[in-house]
């Protein structure tokens, strides 16, 4: 906390500067940031970045160990193990957003009205929030794609269903304790609809633990696509994500297992990035926590 | 404030259309409320026949213990109780039309424009998440058409107004960088953005510091003077109601047991409940008696005794007080719920 920041009121200062100032006081978060913005950017910028396509083969050259050519060696089938890290990078992401996004579009509204609503409603969904949980989780994702079809989207739906319940329940949870408070009756009195209260003050109340839980997803929604690319549910080839690599270098972990050191590392630094990000988030959007 | 434009959309409504408004109209007309809670062993039945009004501008004080339905009443005028729960029979006119019955959306429409309500926690009356000018000019633009540079500084003026310093800074900031006192202001501010005809304040200084307790009382009672706007003032407190109100109405166990205009309630009430709280405010003249004081307690809900419901802590009680008792007028402008309230001369506070 900088003596400056002490005296400029929040809301006077301009953007970069309130933006510098965070960057400033919250180097975690900045370089989780940074990271996540290098995965991106290596997303993008993947054909161009990549040395190889990542399908090319280079048959005289499996399995083989890093060098000048192929900075991170070569995979069972000589692919460019850099190059495929690169262009996985996109389905990656993509995957991880994709099953944390339908679990919040799912889980939240649900959570909201039942929380907020309580009686029945709350019944039936607190029921179906249980039946969902007592499944285990993969089993629940093998079935839904196994129903909806073979492919990486269809593999992130299902595990964003499963994501769904359990972010439903913590909405739920947070929003029994916020639509007792007094500011939810308060605005009543001044005029606001019930869908705005909903909207306007319950939700952005109840919001903050789920977005934790939503960046801790996100590492999850990464490991989760490498199993069931492992199962063959996810992605399917020619495409590539981090977790298929990982999962085709299991297969030669005896022979070759710095194989699965580069996918695995990625898996691992974007998953921390995520959490590393939530965690400042939180502190970020609590306005109590916030220096004036 | 605002006297450049051409037409102010928050003061225009409330230029009176009829300067024919009489003395004894009336804004608020609450005629036989009776509210019950449902809950699992049946229904509780909280108030039972409550009548009183509430001139235009005029400050009406309820007083009464803990329990007495006051909170209940001021509630229901809004209707925020739990509509699940609540069974409300009986008529709250405002302007002439029935709160009770009027579909959802108007009943939107009344509140914060013409009916604000201020609690008794500041500190929790307010949302942690937004700032307090987002705040307050949610309030206005709920039911104003306005941009939002004229919200704010509209926003900044009710700040102002409320006498909050530096009140341009203090706007963006959020409700946890104010004190109790400061934060029940803001409260007072957005009761009034909207200049509403009639604010029910459910004892607002409840949990502020003495010193502060009476600021706000003046600036409230100062606020209402100078808009014009009606004040329902529920409290425990008797000194707060006889400085700052025209008319004092005694609640017990549900029921109004007397309604007055305070400088005659003081000097002589009619209902020997009102009598037992004027005569228990502790004075600094009389030293080293005990505080006189009501024996017993309010009587649950469920466990209401037939006849007079203060019968039996009631020095006065005779037989004949086992009878029903209804409100009945007690001279010029008041009523007491007391068949003996012209055979007794019941102490006040003042003589």
């Amino acid at each position: 906390m900088s003596s400056n920041t002490l005296t400029l009121a929040p809301g006077h200062e301009p953007v970069y500067l309130r933006i510098l100032g965070w960057m400033r006081r919250d180097l975690r978060g900045t370089a989780s940031l940074l990271v996540l913005l290098a995965m991106v950017a290596a997303a993008v910028l993947a054909p161009w970045i990549a040395p190889y396509a990542p399908a090319d083969q280079d048959l005289a050259n499996t399995l083989a160990p890093p060098s000048a050519e192929h900075w991170l060696g070569t995979d069972d089938l000589g692919r460019d193990v850099f190059s495929r890290l690169v262009h996985g990078a996109s389905m990656s992401i993509y995957a991880a957003f994709l099953a944390v996004g339908i679990g919040l579009l799912v889980g939240v509204p649900f959570g909201l009205l039942a929380g907020f609503l309580g009686g029945w409603v709350d019944e039936v969904i607190s029921r179906c929030i249980d039946a969902l949980l007592s499944f285990p989780a993969i089993v629940l994702a093998v079935a839904v794609t196994g129903a909806m079809g073979i492919g990486l989207t269809n593999a992130m739906i299902a595990v964003g269903l499963v994501f769904a319940p359990q972010l439903a329940r913590l909405v739920r949870a947070r929003t029994l304790v916020v639509r007792r408070e007094l500011y939810v009756d308060a605005a009543r009195c001044f005029g606001a609809s019930t869908g705005r209260i909903l909207v306007r003050h319950v939700l952005p109340n109840a919001i903050q633990p789920v977005i934790v839980q939503a960046t801790l997803l996100l590492a999850v929604a990464l490991l989760a696509e490498a199993s069931l690319s492992f199962l063959g549910l996810g992605i399917q080839p020619p495409d590539v994500s981090w977790g298929a690599m990982l999962a085709r270098a299991y297969l030669y972990m005896e022979i070759a297992p710095e194989q699965m050191y580069a996918p695995g590392l990625m898996i691992m630094i974007t998953a921390l990035a995520f959490n590393a990000l939530g965690e400042s988030l939180r502190v970020a959007l609590d306005p109590t926590m916030k220096s004036r | 404030m605002c006297s450049s434009k051409a037409v102010d959309p928050v003061t225009a409504r409330r230029e009176p259309s009829g300067q024919a408004s009489a003395a004894n109209e009336r804004l608020l007309d609450v005629q036989g409320l009776s509210i019950s809670f449902r809950n699992r062993n049946g229904e509780v039945a909280i108030t039972r026949d409550v009548s009183f009004f509430v001139r235009p501008g005029e400050r009406v004080g309820v007083v009464g213990e803990s329990g007495c339905g006051k909170s209940v009443t001021g509630l229901s005028i809004l209707r925020l109780l739990p509509e699940r729960s609540t069974r409300i029979q009986g008529r709250i006119l405002f302007e002439g039309q029935d709160l009770v019955t009027l579909p959802a959306r108007r009943m939107r429409q009344i509140r914060g424009r013409d009916i604000s309500m201020i609690f008794q926690e500041p500190m929790t009356a307010l949302d942690p998440v937004f700032t307090v000018g987002e705040q307050l000019s949610e309030a206005l633009r709920t039911h104003f058409k306005m941009s939002a540079k004229e919200a704010r500084e509209r926003g900044i003026e009710a700040l102002a107004e409320v006498g909050i310093p530096a009140p341009a800074r203090r706007y963006d900031e959020y409700p946890h960088h104010f004190s109790g006192g400061m934060r029940q202001r803001v409260m007072i501010a957005m009761a009034l953005i909207c200049r509403p005809k009639l604010i029910i304040a459910d004892e607002p200084t409840t949990a502020l510091d003495v010193t502060v307790q009476a600021q706000i009382m003046d600036l409230l009672c100062e606020l209402s003077e100078s808009t014009g706007t009606a004040l329902l003032l529920i409290t425990h407190d008797l000194g707060v109601v006889a400085e700052s109100c025209s008319r004092m109405l005694t609640m017990y166990a549900g029921e109004v047991v007397e309604d007055a205009p305070v400088d005659d309630v003081l000097r002589r009430p009619r209902h020997p409940y009102t009598s037992g709280l004027l005569r228990s405010l502790p004075r600094l003249s009389v030293r080293g008696q005990p505080l006189p004081s009501i024996p017993g307690r309010v009587p649950a809900p469920n466990r209401m005794p037939v006849g007079c419901r203060f019968r039996e802590r009631c020095p006065y009680a005779v037989s004949a007080c086992e009878q029903y008792q209804a409100i009945q007028p007690a001279g010029p402008d008041r009523q007491a719920r007391c068949w003996r309230h012209d055979q007794l001369e019941l102490p006040g506070a003042v003589n």
